[in-house]
């Protein structure tokens, strides 16, 4: 939208035009201010956890397994080397074969939420799927991190 | 890579090979001219020089949550008599949600 509206104000006579393409999901990511109605709501990128487990698509499942132990998480994101989200592999699927990779037991296209969400609706939704944890990416689908249900808990109560 | 920590520092930015697509494709007009599209290290810097927000979305949009300092004028509404209170001798900045 914001590349038509720097296009539109170039015909209307405007020359020095700028598109802040990444927008208002950049901006609240970065926890910037903001002015509105809905301003003060609290969002998901205020209770987002960094302290994710993640591996490549050829990390071998024995080494996946010593992250997950690592990071006391319940799955870990399998993800490109820029960080674009690929697959998820719960612990309850690491199996036996060790030697086996992440790429073989992951659940591929794992659903995402953008940063900017707001906690109550982050909240229905988790609660309408009987999730617990939610995975918060940019809308190209880079890992940001994580959000725990009772993380939520906590911001709403 | 250790757990505990993102393997990558978080960056908005597109690859080298997503913004020469865009620019190609997107922001090119059919006049020649480019639109400059800028990150948020350039939206402030601009800002503090004086540059004029602009958000496109729609106004409801707008009332709920928008950048400090931002005006609102909905992309189908841009048109000569709704940017005349905008600035010509000062940059503008459009911005929406996202890429989208």
């Amino acid at each position: 939208m914001s590349p038509r509206a720097a296009c539109r104000l170039h015909t209307l006579g405007f020359d020095r035009v700028y598109d802040y393409v990444p927008g208002k999901v950049d901006w609240l990511a970065r926890g910037l201010p903001v002015e509105g109605s809905k301003a003060g709501e609290p969002r998901v990128f205020d209770r987002m956890r960094t302290d994710v487990a993640t591996c490549a698509l050829d990390t071998p499942i024995s080494e996946v397994r010593e992250r997950l132990e690592a990071s006391g998480q319940g799955f870990a994101l399998v993800v490109t080397s820029d960080g674009i989200i690929l697959g998820r592999v719960p612990r309850s699927e690491l199996g036996d074969d060790d030697a086996a990779t992440a790429e073989a037991v992951m659940s591929p296209g794992p659903s995402t939420v953008r940063p900017d969400t707001e906690i109550a609706e982050l909240r229905r939704k988790l609660d309408g799927r009987g999730l617990k944890t939610a995975v918060v990416s940019t809308p190209e689908g880079r890992l940001m991190g994580i959000v725990h249900r009772m993380d939520l808990e906590a911001a709403i109560d | 890579m250790t757990a505990g920590r993102l393997p990558f520092a978080f960056s908005p930015r597109r690859s080298a090979v997503e913004t020469a697509w865009y620019t190609f494709f997107v922001a090119i007009r059919p006049g020649g001219a480019v639109s400059t599209r800028i990150e948020i290290e350039q939206l402030h810097e601009l800002l503090a020089g004086g540059a004029q927000l602009v958000e496109v979305l729609p106004a409801e949009e707008y009332e709920e949550l928008h950048l400090p300092g931002a005006v609102n004028i909905p992309l189908k509404q841009l048109d000569a008599e709704t940017t005349a209170r905008l600035d010509r001798k000062n940059p503008v900045v459009v911005y929406c949600w996202d890429y989208l």
